[in-house]
């Protein structure tokens, strides 16, 4: 097995090889790793000497060995690409499937597989990919033959950037527009026409690099971030969504992907939820009753178990917050030592039981109040040569 | 070959071959407020041959001058556009940002509106990764990035001995200018007749260039 995996893997690293690039080797025990390189480097060792006889002037001779260079690039990724296929189709033999729907997910288990590797950093474990994702896109040629660039903002350097920008202007002043025909005509509309930005964030500056091909610095993001906010301010923005919606992604908010559990009910009916929560080493239980009038306990004692007024309080503010107070019954188990983290833990294990008596204004309310987080501070380890966590010993100035 | 040299020498042998001066009128010159230029105090002494006089301190520029001036500077422009030479329009007011773009995209030529990277002209190999043309004419609607400095296009084109034309207000320097245009250039009713007579020209020039040399 070992041996024909090596003569495979052999047999399709030697061309790959020219390019930088080595797919995995076993050979006598010594794994080679794959890596990215520039594809600049191997491009620029292809520019061929031009057959062609120049026109007029030294310009079209580097011209075409630029489009020659380029041309060279698209058959080598053409390459490339069959060998990747050519890989593809004899691991997913090797594995028993069926080389048709061999998926990127399935060649990533088997490499996986056949070759496991102990390295944390994960670029630096055995992979084989798409060449489309190993060798860096490149813009395609920009000038024809005779050195005229095809876009128009060519010369600025960056075009696809200026475009954006040059579109987002015409896309103000359309509006604008639009906005002036409005109130001559006294239209208004009841709802809102402003773009409703809820549940998309704005691309990173490495997005909209790779969107346009071009390296973007701060000041060109952040100046382009602030127009497009110019933009959305509009009342009218909604009309230039499909625009605005180029610049961002969606973004789910995890609290619509955690399901809050349905309401238990008790053999009387009375609606009930449990919650469990952790603070320190204290771990508590708490049972929250519906239609209850307020009472409490915790380990079969009353809010007296705490002696402190901060922990009772801690104890009593989910139920404050939510105007529950009066209105459900609370039992709670606590184990672990300390009554603050005790409390602490009540606290958390109460708002979770809560979450399926309120509503969902209240449960985000809740969540932005820091009720529904656990609180994960921990006592911090000593340090050797230190007299506590951060505590110094005695520092002697001779 | 032949008949497409023998074709631009014929051109050069008639004053206007692309009847530029049709384009404009003194009168449209005055209508679009061409004449206008900033208070006395800020006139630059290489301007001062181009000025009419002033009225309650605001200079006014001699339009006959710039008749003349800018029927030259058209009839250049499509010489250059019928020769196929690309053409760089320039410009850094941010209010006349969008028109000088627009325009460009419009005859199918450059423009470069946003920030000035320094090598574009004199390092350009290194600038854009390859060797790139540079443009055979700039086209500048504004040589001023603001109030006092002047746009660095100017000075670079005149070092790769680029030819320009610009539009000069009477604070601009026309020094390094191949085709001065004295001239308003911050109100838009300007702005807009040069664009206007820009575009024209270009077009007129690459028509001839289609019917003529069938390129």
């Amino acid at each position: 097995m070992a041996s024909v995996l090596g003569q495979f893997l052999r047999r399709s690293g030697t061309l790959v090889r020219t390019s930088c690039t080595t797919q995995a080797r076993v050979a006598s025990g010594l794994l080679h790793i794959q890596q990215h390189s520039s594809s600049s480097s191997s491009s620029s060792s292809m520019v061929e000497e031009s057959t062609t006889p120049p026109e007029s002037g030294r310009m079209s001779k580097s011209m075409l060995a630029y489009q020659q260079r380029a041309e060279a690039h698209d058959k080598f990724m053409v390459e490339q690409v069959a060998e990747y296929e050519i890989g593809r189709r004899h691991l997913a033999n090797m594995m028993g499937e069926d080389p048709e729907t061999f998926t990127q997910e399935d060649i990533n288990a088997a490499i996986q597989y056949l070759l496991p590797s102990g390295l944390f950093e994960p670029s630096a474990r055995p992979s084989m990919k798409h060449p489309s994702e190993v060798f860096i896109k490149k813009k395609a040629a920009e000038f024809d033959a005779s050195g005229r660039p095809f876009h128009t903002f060519f010369y600025t350097g960056y075009p696809a950037f200026y475009e954006a920008l040059h579109e987002l202007g015409k896309t103000m002043i359309s509006l604008e527009q639009f906005a002036n025909k409005m109130a001559r005509l006294k239209v208004e509309s009841e709802t809102s026409q402003a773009f409703n930005p809820g549940g998309t964030e704005w691309r990173s500056k490495g997005e909209l690099s790779k969107m346009f091909l071009e390296e973007l610095h701060n000041k060109h993001y952040v100046f382009f971030i602030q127009s497009m906010n110019r933009l959305l301010e509009h009342p009218y923005s909604s009309r230039a969504e499909d625009f605005i919606m180029r610049f961002r992604k969606v973004v789910l908010s995890r609290q619509s992907k955690e399901e809050i559990p349905k309401l238990l009910y008790t053999a009387e009916g009375v609606p009930y939820m449990t919650g469990s929560g952790k603070r320190k080493h204290a771990e508590a239980t708490v049972t929250v009753y519906g239609r209850g009038s307020g009472k409490i306990e915790i380990n079969e004692q009353d809010i007296r178990f705490f002696e402190l007024i901060q922990d009772r309080e801690q104890v009593v503010f989910p139920l404050q917050f939510t105007n529950l107070l009066g209105k459900v019954d609370l039992v709670a188990n606590v184990t672990g030592a300390g009554l603050s983290s005790s409390a602490g833990a009540i606290r958390l294990a109460t708002s979770l039981a809560l979450q399926s008596f309120v509503d969902e204004h209240m449960r985000e309310k809740m969540r932005l109040a820091g009720l529904l987080s656990k609180d994960f501070r921990i006592k911090e380890r000593k340090k050797p040569g230190q007299k506590g966590a951060r505590a110094k010993f005695t520092w002697k100035k001779r | 070959m032949d008949y497409v040299s023998e074709q631009m020498k014929n051109t050069l042998k008639h004053p206007d071959y692309f009847k530029v001066s049709e384009l404009f009128t003194v009168e449209d010159l005055f209508n679009a407020r061409v004449h206008l230029g900033h208070t006395e105090g800020s006139l630059d002494e290489h301007m001062s041959q181009f000025v009419f006089g002033s009225r309650l301190g605001y200079l006014i520029i001699d339009l006959d001058q710039t008749a003349g001036l800018l029927r030259d500077a058209l009839n250049f422009i499509a010489h250059i556009a019928f020769r196929g030479g690309i053409i760089l329009f320039i410009g850094r007011t941010p209010q006349h940002q969008l028109l000088i773009e627009d325009t460009a995209k419009e005859c199918g030529e450059y423009a470069h509106t946003r920030f000035w990277q320094g090598g574009v002209l004199t390092n350009s190999t290194v600038q854009f990764g390859c060797v790139t043309r540079l443009p055979d004419l700039i086209i500048a609607l504004h040589t001023m990035n603001n109030v006092i400095s002047q746009h660095t296009a100017i000075r670079d084109a005149a070092k790769m001995l680029i030819p320009t034309v610009a539009v000069v207000d009477t604070n601009c320097n026309p020094n390094l200018v191949t085709y001065p245009i004295p001239g308003n250039d911050d109100s838009a009713a300007s702005v807009n007749l040069y664009c206007k007579l820009f575009k024209a020209a270009i077009l007129r020039g690459k028509e001839k260039r289609k019917e003529l040399l069938k390129l």
